[in-house]
């Protein structure tokens, strides 16, 4: 090999060790083999040999610029698999708290209402309404429960007082009808009432779920003045209450995963004959026995029965013709148990600390 | 209702009970009662054994008294207890005579509080044995003394055996109002017999031999009174009742008093019938009037108080004055005494609902006013109650019945129901075997005529007033048949059904409660009602505000705003820990409406009467002890709430401040031109009122539900082709002027520049501001760009206070992006559009803020 040949081929080998990074790399390449690289130049001086020797020192410098090429190949494939390695090497712990914007969640009363009316909606039941405000008509009367019947002592109920709306003073005919008589309006004491508004407002069928907040003058640490009920009506031809039953257990299958067993005890709600108080198969223990109920295998979840033939008449529906249930459960007990929450308190105090608790 | 086994089982053959239950279930006697009543509809809330302890009780005789040598209170006894002699000490003071009989615990006994009977020593003297009180051995109320038995008992005698049902099973039921004839033993047993199939035999009465007495009873309220049965008892004596009447009334709750007393409240508790006992010798001509009082007419009532009545209370007068407030409590002046000798027993049905209005009226709750308003039986029970009252009384106080009379007012007619057995399983689902039906019906005392096979004429018994419609007697079969027995069978076929739809305000509620969790708030549920200072701070006024009668922890006003709710769970938090707090809470707001508003369909008339009430939800956010949360962080969770109904709001100036809020901190927020809620700080007043640490830095935000637009659908905007190119802008302004009014007046100085030529945008000018949609120019023209939803390409993106700035000023930070269609635009081209629209914006803001100015 020609002595500058193997000078420079030596040189470059020197220098290759020293190279660390792709950008040294890359300037090492150009020093040799860029268009003014060391070894580059030196080809042009094949034109200064002796014809004979050119051929030789052709395919010298050839080689030795193979050489330079596979060396830098292969010290580049050695970079990229040390930078590999050292890339792999670093350590984030990603088990440290996760980073998130700020977790917010919805109330656990929110959550169960919310899944018993998807529940009920899959099962056909259209969501009613009605104000919590309520005239004793709705509330009382028309469902059964006239003034002064000691059925009204099953809910002590608040009052409101009454308000004589502007308006009404000017002399009209219905002024003396319009103005409000103490204890007409009540905050509702169970959601009802929406049962008569909605046979008022529709003819059957009709198969409607009233959920919301209902009011009974009750505090103490299992009551609360305010607290929260779903009620389930259904009115049809030929509705029965072996109807209501199956309802009710096709309930528990959507609500709880599997069907439950449903049993009545017979009961007394003056909006119903026959009146019943339903429990359900234990959805804790599948009705084997536990704590939670008590190791009867059963829950008491609330009343129902065959909607009353008066409440039909009040609403201008003719109970020879339809036949209609009901039902209705409290929603807070539900929901306590639901979560295991140790005090009613903490559901209305709004302690985030409690809150969080349900994501 | 407390009721006692060994009771019920006297309304049967004897023994005939405890053999049927056993028969019926072998399951215990507590577990059987449980399910066999629960399942007629007489819920057994709790079941007691009582009296299991008596058993090792006896008859002790007194041989011996001497006073105790160390202790002056003490006796030492020698007591016979039946085979020896035993020496006992005792504390009591009333220690009969020798010869004298008291309930004597041996050694080895366990009185009923787990006191365990052992040979001891008191004082150095040796006990062998205890006499007992009644309340030590749980038979009655009196700790005052021991209990002295009868000298006619024999020493040695176990107590069980002379005191019938001493030992017992007490159940505590719960009667729902609609079963009256459930409120005394008699009508228990009359479900237990029909049940279980036995016959039922009540204690034997019978009629005194005494003649009718017209004079003796007047019913001037007929409508009031439907009968009143009188008898007059002479020659009396008052005394303590027998031991097994007292424990008798103990078991079950009741106080023993005397024994004219003690008989009306055994016949209460066993028949479910108020009787009242007159001391005849107090009544002014020895009768009574049954009439309405007089308005004003004063009265004493037997436990001491003073009544004013009015003239619809019915009241039981003499020939001057009444002497019982009808059906509610008797009056002290003829209430019985230690020295009666001479009674009018009275026994009556007085009219439900004026009872009860009576005694809610002047606050009374009594045994017999509960019974009354629910109706007691005014047909053969009434009398039959009366008179087993009579047998007691001559049983126990002697004397004898001299005249009685039985004064008629108006009964409430019995109902004829015609039962149609096919109704039964078209309600039901499940056929009632006939055969059953007819026991039943017969068990409950039901007259019926079975007219046709499928129709039966029925009668329902006077003691039952809860059956008056073919469906109470529905029930009735079911409740025996069993309503375990109905099936769980669909019995309406599925595709008859609707589908199901959901209601659009709760709805949108939940989309924004949602939305408010994602910005990382947790819901809340306050109370629907607040105490009147916390209503206060808002707008609502006084008379405006819905309040309630008869509210509990003061709260005596249905909530005119969320944020009191959420301040008092803000206090709650903050008075526990340090760290922030982000709530919400979709809740009503209720005010009467200012204006009487007309309603349409079929509660409009209803609906009228009643105070607005309006979905609102809100949100709070507190940053905690170390603060660090920043005002926008409200407006953010408000718009990204709006977000999930599909709705772009933003925040703009109040067009009316909001006095609840910080003056300088505080925007409305606006979808389109409606607005549709308010975000701040809270006032710092309400801060203070709620007794948060000053300078605390809350802030609030609220969406009214109801006022929400409907959602409009997205519809896509073409890509732009080509690049903008952007301006910035840095405005000297007043702190007080708005980011969202500069935009404005950006936009409208940009629409106002371009206008001319764009017929587009002269429509998104005439809804003015709010919207200033930007529309796209004719081709070639630069204009300011629009955003991916076609509104003015504005950003703000700094508010700088601080040096180089003047006193209440600030430099906001702008970036104007500019395009044209189908082109990329020159800087010279976009420079010039700037300058104009900066200019023409600066100019329209100096109207009201002369000092802004480009910096």
């Amino acid at each position: 090999m020609p002595a500058r040949l193997a000078t420079q081929l030596a040189a470059f080998q020197e220098a290759l060790a020293r190279v660390d990074s792709e950008a040294a790399l890359y300037e090492l390449q150009v020093a040799y083999l860029g268009k003014k690289g060391a070894v580059t130049q030196l080809r042009g001086e094949m034109g200064k040999l002796p014809p004979e020797a050119r051929k030789g020192f052709g395919a010298e410098w050839n080689r030795v610029r193979d050489a330079i090429e596979a060396e830098l190949e292969a010290r580049r494939t050695y970079l990229k698999d040390q930078a590999r390695r050292l890339d792999l090497a670093r350590v984030d712990d990603l088990t440290l708290p996760p980073l998130r914007p700020p977790a917010g969640t919805l109330h656990p009363l929110s959550q169960t209402r919310r899944r018993l009316s998807e529940s009920f909606q899959r099962l056909g039941f259209s969501l009613a309404v009605g104000p919590h405000v309520e005239h004793s008509k709705y509330n009382f009367d028309d469902l059964n429960v006239p003034q002064d019947h000691p059925a009204r002592d099953m809910a002590d109920t608040f009052f409101i007082r009454p308000h004589r709306h502007p308006g009404f003073d000017d002399g009209s005919d219905n002024d003396a009808a319009m103005r409000l008589r103490a204890g007409e309006l009540v905050l509702r004491t169970h959601t009802s009432p929406v049962q008569v508004r909605t046979m008022l407002s529709q003819k059957p069928p009709i198969r409607i779920v009233a959920l919301g907040t209902t009011f009974r003058c009750d505090d103490d640490a299992t009551h609360s003045p305010m607290f929260h009920q779903i009620e389930g009506l259904y009115v049809d031809r030929g509705v029965t209450m072996a109807d209501l039953k199956a309802t009710l257990m096709d309930f528990t299958r959507d609500f709880y995963g599997r069907r439950l067993d449903v049993r009545f005890r017979p009961s007394f709600f003056p909006f119903v004959e026959p009146g019943a108080e339903f429990d359900i198969g234990c959805p804790f223990c599948g009705g084997d026995g536990c704590n939670l109920c008590k190791r009867t295998g059963y829950i008491e979840i609330g009343g129902c029965g065959m909607v009353h033939p008066a409440v039909f008449e009040a609403c201008g529906i003719d109970p020879e013709v339809y036949t209609g249930w009901a039902f209705g459960f409290g929603v807070d007990r539900m929901t306590m148990s639901q979560h295991a929450v140790p005090h009613l308190r903490h559901m209305f105090e709004g302690d985030v600390r409690f809150l969080e608790q349900f994501p | 209702m407390k009721i006692s086994h060994h009771w019920l089982s006297e309304m049967f053959v004897e023994g005939a009970l405890d053999a049927a239950l056993a028969a019926w279930s072998a399951e215990g006697k507590a577990a059987a009662w449980t399910r066999l009543l629960t399942g007629l509809g007489l819920e057994v809330e709790a079941v007691q054994a009582v009296g299991e302890a008596v058993r090792s009780i006896v008859v002790g005789e007194i041989r011996g008294k001497s006073p105790h040598p160390q202790a002056d209170k003490l006796t030492v006894v020698e007591l016979f207890d039946g085979t020896g002699v035993v020496q006992v000490v005792c504390g009591a003071s009333n220690l009969p005579a020798i010869g004298g009989k008291v309930a004597f615990a041996p050694v080895g006994a366990v009185l009923p509080g787990g006191l365990a009977i052992a040979a001891r020593e008191l004082r150095g003297v040796a006990s062998h044995g205890m006499i007992c009180s009644e309340a030590e051995l749980e038979i009655g109320a009196d700790d005052g003394g021991i209990l002295v038995l009868p000298e006619s008992w024999r020493a040695g005698e176990r107590l069980v055996d002379r005191v019938p049902g001493i030992v017992d099973t007490i159940l505590e039921l719960g009667i729902t109002p609609n079963r009256p004839d459930a409120l005394g033993h008699l009508g228990v047993a009359r479900d237990v017999a029909t049940k279980l199939g036995l016959p039922l035999r009540p204690p034997a009465v019978r009629r005194p031999d005494a003649p009718d007495a017209p004079g003796l009873v007047s019913i001037a309220a007929p409508d009031r009174c439907g009968r009143y049965l009188g008898y007059v008892l002479e020659g009396m004596s008052v005394q303590p009742s027998p031991l097994w009447m007292r424990v008798r009334l103990h078991r079950l709750g009741l106080r023993a008093i005397s024994n004219v007393v003690d008989v009306t409240n055994f016949v209460l508790m066993e028949c479910g019938q108020p009787l009242h006992a007159f001391d005849r010798d107090r009544l002014a001509e020895g009768r009574v009037v049954v009439r309405r009082a007089e308005r004003d007419e004063p009265m004493t009532t037997l436990d001491g108080t003073q009544k004013l009545l009015t003239a619809e209370d019915l009241v039981i007068a003499d020939a001057s004055a009444p002497q019982a407030l009808a059906g509610v409590m008797g009056g002290a002046h003829s209430m019985v005494h230690a020295g009666t000798h001479n009674l009018l027993l009275e026994a009556a049905w007085f009219a439900p609902a004026g009872i009860r209005a009576t005694a809610r009226r002047h606050g009374y709750a009594t045994d017999s006013s509960y019974r009354f308003e629910r109706g007691v039986d005014h047909g053969v029970g009434l009398e039959r109650a009366a008179l087993r009252a009579l047998e007691l009384l001559l049983e126990l106080a002697g004397g004898r019945c001299t005249a009685w009379t039985d004064a008629p007012g108006e009964r409430p007619p019995a109902p004829t129901i015609a039962l149609r057995l096919p109704r039964v399983a078209a309600l039901l689902g499940v056929e009632v075997p006939v055969s059953t039906a007819r026991a039943v019906l017969a068990g409950l005392e039901v007259q019926v005529r079975e007219d046709s096979p499928e129709v039966w004429t029925c009668v329902a018994p006077t003691h039952r007033p809860d059956l008056r419609r073919e469906v109470d007697l529905i029930e009735e079969l079911m409740r025996f048949y069993g309503l375990d027995k109905v099936p769980a069978r669909l019995t309406v076929p599925q595709a008859a059904r609707a589908a199901a739809h959901s209601d659009p305000v709760t709805e949108l509620g939940d989309r924004l409660a949602e939305g408010l969790r994602d910005a990382g708030l947790h819901e809340h549920v306050a109370m629907a009602f607040v105490a009147e200072n916390k209503v206060e701070f808002f707008a609502v006024p006084p008379e405006r505000r819905v309040r309630v009668e008869n509210p509990m922890r003061a709260a005596g006003v249905m909530r005119t705003h969320m944020l009191p709710g959420l301040l008092d769970a803000l206090a709650h938090n903050v008075a526990r820990h340090t760290r922030p707090v982000r709530l919400f809470e979709v809740g009503r707001i209720y005010a009467w409406p200012e204006r009487h508003v007309l309603k349409d369909g079929p509660t409009a008339a209803i609906d009228a009467l009643l105070p607005l009430e309006r979905a609102i939800a809100a949100a709070l956010i507190y940053g905690g002890a170390k603060g660090g949360v920043q005002a926008r962080e409200i407006t953010g969770a408000a718009v990204q709430a709006l977000a999930r109904v599909g709705l772009r709001a933003r925040p703009v100036d109040p067009p009316t401040p909001a006095a609840h809020l910080h003056p300088g901190v505080q925007a409305a927020l606006a979808v389109g031109d409606a607005i549709v809620g308010e975000a701040g700080e809270v006032h710092p007043d309400l801060i203070r009122a709620w007794d948060l640490p000053e300078g605390t830095r809350v802030y609030y935000a609220e969406i009214a539900v109801e006022a929400l637009p409907a959602r409009v659908t997205a519809k896509a905007r073409d890509l732009p082709r080509f690049p903008s190119t952007a301006r910035d802008l840095s405005l000297e302004i007043p702190v007080t002027l708005s980011a969202a009014r500069v935009v404005a007046a950006l936009t409208r100085a940009a629409i106002t520049c371009t206008a001319q030529e764009h017929v587009e945008l002269q429509a998104a000018q005439s809804v003015g501001f709010a919207e200033g949609k930007i529309a796209p120019g004719a081709a070639g023209e630069v204009r300011l760009a629009a955003d991916s939803f076609g509104e003015p390409a504005i950003e703000v993106l700094e508010d700088y206070r601080g040096a180089g700035v003047p006193a209440g000023h600030r430099a906001l930070l702008l970036r104007l992006h500019y395009a044209a269609e189908q082109r990329s635009v020159t800087d010279d081209e976009a420079q010039a559009l700037h300058t104009a629209i900066v200019a023409a914006a600066c100019e329209a803001l100096r109207v009201d803020a002369p000092t802004v100015r480009p910096r």
